[in-house]
């Protein structure tokens, strides 16, 4: 091992003068001192050598140390008898390279010029998976903001493999942070000829193909500098790179890294966000929310200005596939949405979907949202924070053993209730809103081919607001990952993930009328994905996955003993949705590239359980139930299946254009039961059964995307068209909640939904950021069955979030590298409403007289928001850094409607619009990290 | 019992808090877009049906708008005219009160169908779609019975031995006696205090419709059987159960169709549109207008006969210890006094003699009430209705 040691050192440092130093004769630099010294430290010492010489010197700052002192006298002597003096009788060495460079080594002697045949394969190299050098290494002192490591690196040719033939090696490996070992997911490593590049998955794993030769492979990610490595590739080995973070460019919109992703990738209808993009966007509450950016994004819209319901390309709330390392959130939000439940110095970033779903992912119509968190620095312990007006946040992090696994924990709080019991209204001191997450995530790496993920989440919220009922709702999940890789062209995930979301709605105001509604979720799944590169042209995921659900729709009991209410409590509902899938990524040619994919989804609705059946042709209601059927436990009682259909292809039309194209089908087995317009606490999540069938949806969506100014600004145009089959929607006066034949209230209603979105980003730049245009309509048609069954007389009509005008501007001006200022501006149309329009009196009594379904919207929403962040000192080594964003949520103090509600007044019915950020809002949040 | 988030979710006191979490007041502001109080939408109701054996009653009026404060507009001096599909007979209503027309005791033939048309003042003409004319079998029985001392719950049996009628909707209507605590024994006439002459009635009578909509459907059931309904529930001390108190209850056997409207129009009617509450639905009905077929026009108007049962509960029915509410408790229940000198005041008409207190000198002063706790006339009429029994007051 030693000697591997040395030898690999030995060839970092020939690689150190490479690319000058072999091959080429130069003049020989000046090399004579002259000089007195006495004591002289050695910097100094070699500072003063550096003028009078052509010589630049590379040492380690600690070795010699500065108490190291030279005492000599020197009169034109040669430089290196001059340090052989000065070396003599210390474990010092030197050596010269004749291109002006002089290296100390401790303890070592090295050869700066070396044999002819250095590069001849050695089996040692070819063998050893990993040529990382080691960090603490020998290194120039010159390059500026530059870790002497990846200077290193960048300068050292790393061979690969053994053998010399000509045909294709696969290199493969990790990309992580110098400085914390974790993963970087979706750098891009490519060669610029021939131009062959690939990206990094959700591990930091790479694999690329190229035929046996020498290249520069260039590496870019967000936030991180950018680097490259040489490589003389033999044959398949792994190459480990390591990645500086880009610490001032902390509040920037990086996308640099994937430069022209835009226009090469294969994928179209993806949206990603870093964390670090996210946390510079305004918000009301001055902490950085995940979901609140994910809405500034083309194609995706919310119902009010509290909501964090995401209404993605003219689906419902419920169609979103919302993962937090691969566990599935039911709630993602807290306090009603006004926040949403992670805590941003967890995450690494988000991953949207809106089209051309990868076949891995399935289970939802409209959306994936993929939220990752960070691995955990492995190398330091470290943490980070954030205190701003309504909570407060903590994470740590830090090595369990050094370089090979590592922890990452987080947790935020609120502490609302404190202020609300400080209030003098008796009403608020009444109340009590409080809500909390925590988050853990583990990874160990047994080996180069091993590693286990482990991922713990909790969130909670409880609120009661000036009534006698309390709120409270959570979610836990938790999940398991093992990642092997079995060959550089394969790798396997093998994932289980279990998710559980309740509530309950506990009211004691009388003791008669006391009582808890209780609701909850489990889910358990079982996933293995793979991933297979047969060769360069071809990227193949396939894999198996299986659900169960556990659904418990509702219970109603007395909460004492005086209580009347009856208990009331709804049969567990069960089922298992199993897939299996396969894609195919195939580059056909350098302009054309295809993804081919299938899915093909089960599913089985499992007892034990009762279900009705209705009389057929009439509308199913309680007087129509013509039969009840009892099954067992595990006994199936509806099966569906299908197969979801997943294509994209892009070509390219030049080399900064590009056409994309792509179809998919998804299936949904799982519905949301919400008949208000806005997402809401007591919302239940209810399967598919004998009378509730899935949703089905298609969606075929086409785009240009262009290039300017070398990559920088990125424009492109997406439209699409959606149409659902099965869509949920509800009769008039549907109830929801412990509703046995809930079947009755629900209508099976087809729906459509296209749009075109135009997104214009600049990526990098003083002023940078986005703006996007999104026309889009979401109608829904419910026109089968029974009049009765029938919404709007069987017309198209508008959902509840079809919102067709959107115009978002998320904008960054960067004065200096401490300040910079974010602006934020948002307009769309009002939000559909069914309007009361008349009142009248029949059937003895007053009635009230709607417009047709969605027939009026509520006023246009605008807002703009500001904010400034301010950085402190950019020191790499300093105790913790620390920023300060002081922002103000709404700048024109517009009132936007939040609801629109009324009510009736002394005979007279009256409307009113309630606006929750009706003016503006300063905000000052302070975060740190250390 | 289903349960509704809306009736937590849709208290402005949860929006309240959740402003006052932002560290801010949220506000709120009058809302009515144009559309909602457009003095223009004035839509026509039709409120009745065809009766099959008997005399049709129809009541049309119009829309207002939401932030009106007076009651509905009347349409008066329309013509109406019910008219058979085949024999093309027609039958002219009769306005006997402004917007309320009544046709003669009719017999409309079960095996044709029949319309409602409208020719209003406007000259604007309306018509009802044809509809088959149902007949309505009789009421068994309507049945009351005390759940645990807390309600009456007021429940009816009815069956159809045809097997016809498969939709039923019933109505109601409830009378009471208002019984005055006190009765006054003296009167105030030409500035002296005299043993009263014209006495105030010591009884009246109130009452009110049923505004619930009741239905049932038995088309899963093998035969048309109603049994053991429930109609109507009211808690049992509240006051029409202080003295006596009768339910005429009428039965419809309905359409299909009609069954539709009339459950759609129950569940429309519960909640108003907050961002919590359930979606509303449009509902129109039957009737069309021939003048402009965009109108829309509301109300169904169906055919059949009507039956009607009444029941009467009285106060001795009831376990004697319950308290029953009164309309005269609280400040109606005790009396103030006035001493001899001040009989003066008595000129004033607010003030009501009611009797005399006597001391040990005599008359010392003079109990007395204002009119509304005194005159039951206030509250109801002192007309007697026909079928009230006899023996009571």
């Amino acid at each position: 091992m030693k000697h591997l040691y040395s030898l690999l050192f030995l060839l970092s440092l020939l690689l150190l003068i490479g690319p000058r130093g072999y091959g080429q004769q130069l003049a020989p630099p000046a090399k004579t001192v002259t000089g007195d010294f006495t004591r002289v430290p050695f910097g100094q010492f070699v500072r003063e050598l550096e003028t009078q010489t052509d010589y630049r010197f590379y040492y380690d700052a600690t070795a010699p140390p500065d108490s190291f002192r030279v005492s000599l006298a020197a009169r034109a002597l040669p430089l290196a008898t001059v340090l052989q003096r000065v070396f003599e009788g210390t474990p010092y060495r030197f050596a010269l390279t004749a291109d002006g460079r002089a290296f100390i080594t401790s303890g070592v002697s090295i050869e700066a010029e070396l044999p002819g045949l250095f590069f001849r394969p050695t089996g040692t190299l070819a063998e050893g998976p990993v040529v990382a050098a080691p960090a603490d290494e020998l290194a120039p002192t010159a390059t500026p903001g530059r870790s002497r490591y990846v200077t290193v690196a960048e300068y050292k040719v790393y061979e690969i493999g053994m053998g010399g033939g000509n045909g294709p090696a696969t290199l493969a490996g990790h990309i992580r942070d110098v400085k914390t070992g974790e993963p970087v997911i979706g750098a891009t490593i490519f060669s610029e000829s021939p131009s062959v590049g690939t990206s990094t998955d959700q591990f930091g794993f790479y694999s690329l193909t190229l035929p046996a030769g020498r290249y520069t492979l260039q590496v870019r990610s967000v936030g991180s500098k950018n680097t490259r490595r040489q490589v003389i590739l033999r044959g398949s080995g792994r190459l480990e790179i390591e990645v500086e973070e880009d610490i001032t460019t902390l509040k920037e919109v990086v996308i640099e890294g994937e430069k022209d992703k835009n226009v090469s990738s294969t994928q179209m209808g993806l949206e990603k966000l870093d964390i670090k993009t996210i946390k510079q966007v305004p918000t009301a509450f001055g902490e950085a929310d995940i979901l609140r950016v994910v809405l500034t994004l083309p194609g995706v819209k919310s119902v009010g200005e509290g909501s964090t319901g995401l209404n993605v390309r003219g689906g419902a709330t419920d169609q979103n596939l919302i993962l937090f390392n691969d566990m599935t959130v039911y709630n993602p939000s807290h306090l009603f949405g006004f926040f949403s439940a992670f805590n941003p110095d967890m995450l690494q970033g988000v991953e949207l979907y809106k089209s051309a779903m990868p076949a891995k992912y399935g289970g939802r119509l409209s959306s994936v949202l993929d939220i990752t968190t960070r691995e955990g620095n492995k190398k330091k312990f470290s943490g980070a924070g954030g205190i701003g007006p309504l909570t407060s946040r903590l994470t740590l992090e830090g090595p369990i053993i050094k370089e090979k696994s590592s922890f990452l924990i987080g947790a935020r709080t609120s502490y609302s209730d404190w202020i609300l019991r400080r209030l003098s209204d008796k009403k608020f001191r009444q109340s009590s809103a409080a809500f909390s997450d925590l988050s853990a995530h583990l990874t160990h790496q047994f080996s180069d081919r091993d590693a286990v993920y482990a991922t713990g989440y909790y969130s909670s919220d409880r609120f009661r607001l000036a009534s006698d009922t309390t709120y409270r709702y959570a979610n836990k999940s938790a999940s398991l990952k093992w990642r092997h890789n079995f060959s550089n062209q394969l790798y396997g995930v093998l994932t289980g993930a279990f998710s559980h979301y309740d509530y309950d709605i506990t009211s004691e105001g009388n003791e008669v009328n006391s009582s808890r509604l209780k609701y909850s979720i489990n889910q358990t799944s079982v996933r293995a994905d793979f991933n297979y590169y047969p060769n360069p042209k071809h990227s193949i995921d396939f894999g198996v996955s299986s659900l169960l659900y556990n659904v418990s729709p509702g219970g109603l009991t007395p909460l004492s003993a005086g209580s009347l209410v009856v208990p009331n409590i709804l049969d567990r509902e069960q089922a298992l949705e199993s897939a299996v899938y396969v894609s195919d990524k195939m580059d056909v040619n350098q302009r054309l590239s295809v993804s081919v994919g299938l899915r093909y989804s089960l599913y089985n609705a499992l007892g034990a359980r009762t279900v009705y059946e209705y009389a057929p042709g009439e509308s199913r209601s309680e007087n129509t139930i013509i039969d009840t059927v009892s099954y067992g436990a595990g006994k199936v009682l509806a099966t569906y299946h299908g197969p979801e259909y997943r294509v994209s292809a892009r070509y390219s039309l030049s080399d900064n254009s590009s056409v994309k194209l792509s179809y998919n089908r998804t299936r949904q087995y799982i519905t949301q039961l919400t008949n208000t317009a806005s997402v809401s606490p007591a919302d239940t999540w209810k399967l598919a059964d004998n009378n509730i069938r899935p949703q089905v949806g298609d969606q075929v969506s086409v785009g240009y995307y262009r290039n300017f100014k070398s990559n920088t600004i990125e424009t492109s145009v997406e439209t699409y068209y959606k149409s659902l089959r099965d869509f949920v929607d509800y009769k008039g006066g549907a109830v929801l909640l412990l509703n046995r034949q809930i079947e009755t209230d629900i209508i099976n209603a087809e729906g459509k939904a296209y749009g075109v979105e135009v997104l214009v980003r600049k990526l990098t730049g003083k002023v940078n950021g986005w703006i996007s245009y999104t026309y889009s309509r979401s109608l829904v048609r419910a026109n089968a069955g029974t009049p009765a069954d029938q919404i709007n007389n069987g017309r198209y009509y508008a959902s509840n979030f079809d919102k067709p005008h959107d115009v978002t501007l998320v904008g960054n001006y960067r004065f200096s590298r401490r300040f910079s200022t974010s602006l934020n501006f948002n307009y769309s149309t009002g939000r559909p409403i069914t309007l009361p329009i008349a009142k009248y009196y029949a059937g003895n009594s007053l009635r009230v007289f709607y417009s047709d379904r969605n027939a009026y919207r509520v006023p246009d929403y605008l807002r703009a928001d500001l904010a400034l962040n301010i950085e402190g000192n950019h020191k790499v080594k300093k105790l913790a850094h620390s920023s300060w964003t002081v922002g103000v949520y709404n700048l024109t103090g517009r009132q936007n409607p939040y609801s629109i509600y009324f009510k009736s007044e002394n005979g007279q019915i009256k409307g009113y619009k309630l606006s929750i950020f009706g003016r503006p809002i300063p905000t000052v949040t302070y975060n740190f990290k250390f | 019992m289903p349960f509704r988030p809306g009736t937590f979710l849709r208290s402005r006191k949860l929006w309240s808090g959740a402003w006052l979490l932002a560290g801010l007041a949220g506000c709120v502001e009058p809302y009515a877009p144009d559309v909602i109080n457009d003095p223009t939408t004035s839509y026509l109701v039709v409120d009745g049906f065809l009766n099959a054996r008997g005399r049709t009653r129809i009541r049309l009026s119009r829309t207002t708008v939401l932030a009106a404060d007076k009651a509905t507009p009347l349409e008066t001096g329309a013509s109406l005219t019910i008219e058979g599909q085949q024999d093309g007979a027609r039958y002219l209503l009769r306005e006997i009160a402004s917007g309320t027309y009544v046709s003669d005791s009719l017999r409309l033939d079960e095996t044709q169908q029949y319309r409602l048309q409208i020719s209003t003042q406007r000259n604007t003409a309306y018509a009802s779609a044809f509809v088959p004319v149902l007949l309505t079998p009789p009421i068994d029985s309507v049945r009351w019975r005390s759940e645990n001392d807390q309600a009456i719950n007021i429940s009816l049996d009815a069956h159809d031995e045809t097997g016809q009628a498969r939709y039923f909707r019933w109505q109601g209507t409830e009378t009471w006696e208002i019984v005055p605590t006190h009765v006054p024994i003296i009167e105030y006439v030409n500035d002296t205090i005299r043993p009263i002459r014209v006495r105030y009635p010591r009884v009246c009578w109130t009452g009110q419709q049923v505004s619930s909509i009741r239905l049932a459907d038995l088309t899963a059931l093998s035969s048309s059987v109603v049994r053991d309904q429930l109609f109507h529930s009211l808690p049992i001390l509240s006051k029409p159960l202080f003295s006596r108190y009768s339910l005429l209850v009428q039965q419809y056997a309905i359409s299909k169709e009609e069954h539709q409207y009339w459950t759609t129009l129950k569940k429309n009617t519960e909640s108003l549109g907050t961002l919590f509450d359930p979606q509303p639905v449009q509902l129109t009905g039957n009737v069309q207008s021939l003048t402009d077929p965009t109108e829309p026009v509301l109300g169904y108007v169906g055919a059949h006969s009507q039956t009607e049962k009444r029941i009467f509960i009285s106060r001795s029915e009831l376990r004697n210890s319950l308290r029953i509410a009164s309309e005269y408790d609280g400040r109606c229940a005790r009396l103030d006094t006035l001493s001899v000198y001040e009989a003066y005041l008595f000129k004033s008409p607010g003030i009501v003699p009611v009797g005399i207190i006597v001391g040990p000198f005599g008359i010392s002063g003079y109990t007395w009430s204002i009119p509304t706790c005194i005159d039951c006339r206030r509250r109801g009429t002192d007309v007697r209705p026909s079928y009230w029994p006899k023996e009571s007051f």
